[in-house]
């Protein structure tokens, strides 16, 4: 089964990184949206730090549901998944290599965001504590990400539908997330920070289980 | 303008009513049109 | 589906329970030393969210007794409840906003249970939208179903992790600050026990409205 999963991982990263066209689109975007929020908010400053983690998460969700929306629309377009299902009987194989996957491609894009945005508002982002933090949170955001994409992606509104699906789920791991990252850059231990990340953990831990029972439901042909 | 209070309430008593006739005339459309269809056999 | 006898029950006691309940907020509670009369919003509101959220609870278990069972009625239980709950939440929010002006000077309060109410109003249109954007009855159905199924399970997470987030910013904006009398519990009870009839009320009548809309289809097919 891990073999399985492992050969829907490996196909998937292969065909991202031979055109690399999803994850470039994401770190242009991810860019402009911190920008965009430093010039609308004026993030200049003192201000620029306070905000600093709620911009990096508001970011990543945003740039979250483009890359999510991509990843399983391209899927579609090649037939992608009624393949998958032939290969492979077993739904959660097929959920947890998306999962994955898409799990990878936002982390990728992370790496190009924590530095980006440490250097922009001058807080240290690039630390083993804060990287926990962003690895728990987005590990919850791809998990419901993909089995939201999932279904959006076979409603007439498409894409557009993800960010209206997933956004009011991922409330607790935006709030854990932030003020997690807010707690650490400030000076506070993981452990001070400890009921941001139990939720993270438990949010994590809950999703997976949802979306593990109830992915075969989503691709019943 | 009246004060919160009175509106607070007016919206809690014409919501429910509201909705309660909006699903009342949807049933009375779908009912006619039952009624319809029965004719026409 | 023509009405039995509990149905003309449930309709009479909503409306018997309502003015009843009006009668009790206004005449039978107390003034509240502080907020004065406008308090008095307190108990209808408080009563919409609870109920609110139990239609929300109730459209999860239609969605998994559905994709448990297969069966349509499933469905209708949750779409019904579906739409009755997003009205009560809407009753919430609009009430909780009226409520916050003359006591705390501001339409918006970060307060836990309205920001909950936000979020999962927000959670029922995307629900709604949904289904009307979702081609094929069986596949909104299913769809639904598990939406309904992964939202219900991080509302309480959102719960805590909105309340939390409100301890680390407290402001003096908070109805937790309101010392309940026995009468206002009374009353609050009353509230809810009169919502709750309403509620099963509509929910009941969207369901009839909705079996009735799918015997009009299967006659118009066959």
């Amino acid at each position: 089964m891990l073999r399985q999963i492992g050969a829907i991982l490996a196909k998937d990263l292969a065909a991202e990184l031979h055109t690399r066209e999803i994850l470039s689109a994401m770190a242009v975007f991810a860019i402009t949206a911190v920008l965009t929020f430093s010039f609308a908010l004026d993030l200049r400053g003192a201000t620029g730090e306070a905000a600093a983690p709620g911009v990096l998460w508001t970011t990543i969700a945003f740039t979250g549901t483009l890359g999510l929306s991509r990843s399983l629309a391209r899927e579609q377009e090649s037939g992608g998944i009624s393949g998958l299902m032939l290969a492979s009987e077993d739904r959660t194989v097929i959920f947890v290599g998306k999962a994955l996957s898409n799990l990878v491609l936002m982390l990728l894009l992370e790496i190009v965001l924590l530095p980006l945005a440490t250097i922009f508002f001058d807080v240290n982002f690039v630390r083993p504590s804060v990287v926990l933090i962003v690895v728990l949170g987005t590990v919850g955001y791809a998990t419901a990400g993909t089995l939201l994409a999932a279904i959006a992606v076979n409603t007439r509104a498409r894409e557009v539908m993800l960010p209206i699906l997933l956004l009011p789920l991922v409330v607790p791991l935006l709030l854990g997330a932030v003020h997690a990252t807010a707690g650490l850059l400030e000076g506070l231990t993981l452990a001070e920070v400890g009921s941001w990340v139990q939720i993270l953990v438990v949010y994590d831990l809950l999703m997976t289980a949802a979306a593990v029972a109830t992915f075969s439901y989503v691709v019943e042909a | 303008m009246p004060d919160h209070l009175t509106l607070a309430y007016v919206v809690f008593c014409v919501v429910p009513v509201g909705l309660a006739v909006s699903i009342g005339l949807r049933q009375r459309r779908v009912r006619r049109a039952l009624e319809r269809e029965d004719m026409r056999r | 589906m023509v009405r039995r006898w509990w149905d003309w029950l449930l309709i009479g006691l909503s409306v018997v329970m309502f003015c009843a309940a009006l009668v009790v907020v206004f005449l039978y509670a107390p003034r509240e030393a502080t907020m004065g009369d406008v308090q008095r919003i307190f108990y209808f509101h408080v009563a919409s969210a609870w109920v609110g959220f139990f239609g929300f609870f109730v459209t999860f278990l239609g969605g998994v007794l559905y994709l448990v069972r297969g069966e349509r009625r499933w469905d209708i239980l949750s779409l019904s409840s579906a739409e009755v709950g997003l009205t009560f939440i809407t009753m919430v929010l609009i009430t909780g906003s009226l409520w916050a002006k003359p006591v705390w000077g501001t339409y918006w309060t970060w307060e836990p249970r309205l920001t909950i109410s936000a979020v999962q109003w927000l959670i029922y249109v995307a629900y709604v939208m949904l289904r009307a954007s979702t081609v094929g009855e069986e596949r909104v159905a299913r769809f639904s179903a598990v939406y309904g199924v992964l939202a219900f399970v991080t509302v309480p997470l959102s719960w805590f992790a909105i309340r939390w987030w409100r301890t680390i910013h407290p402001q003096v904006v908070s109805s937790e600050g309101m010392a309940l009398t026995p009468k206002m519990v009374q009353t609050l009870m009353a509230s809810l026990a009169t919502f709750t009839v309403i509620y099963v009320t509509l929910l009941r009548e969207r369901m009839r409205l909705e079996q009735a809309q799918d015997r009009l289809a299967a006659l118009r097919e066959g």
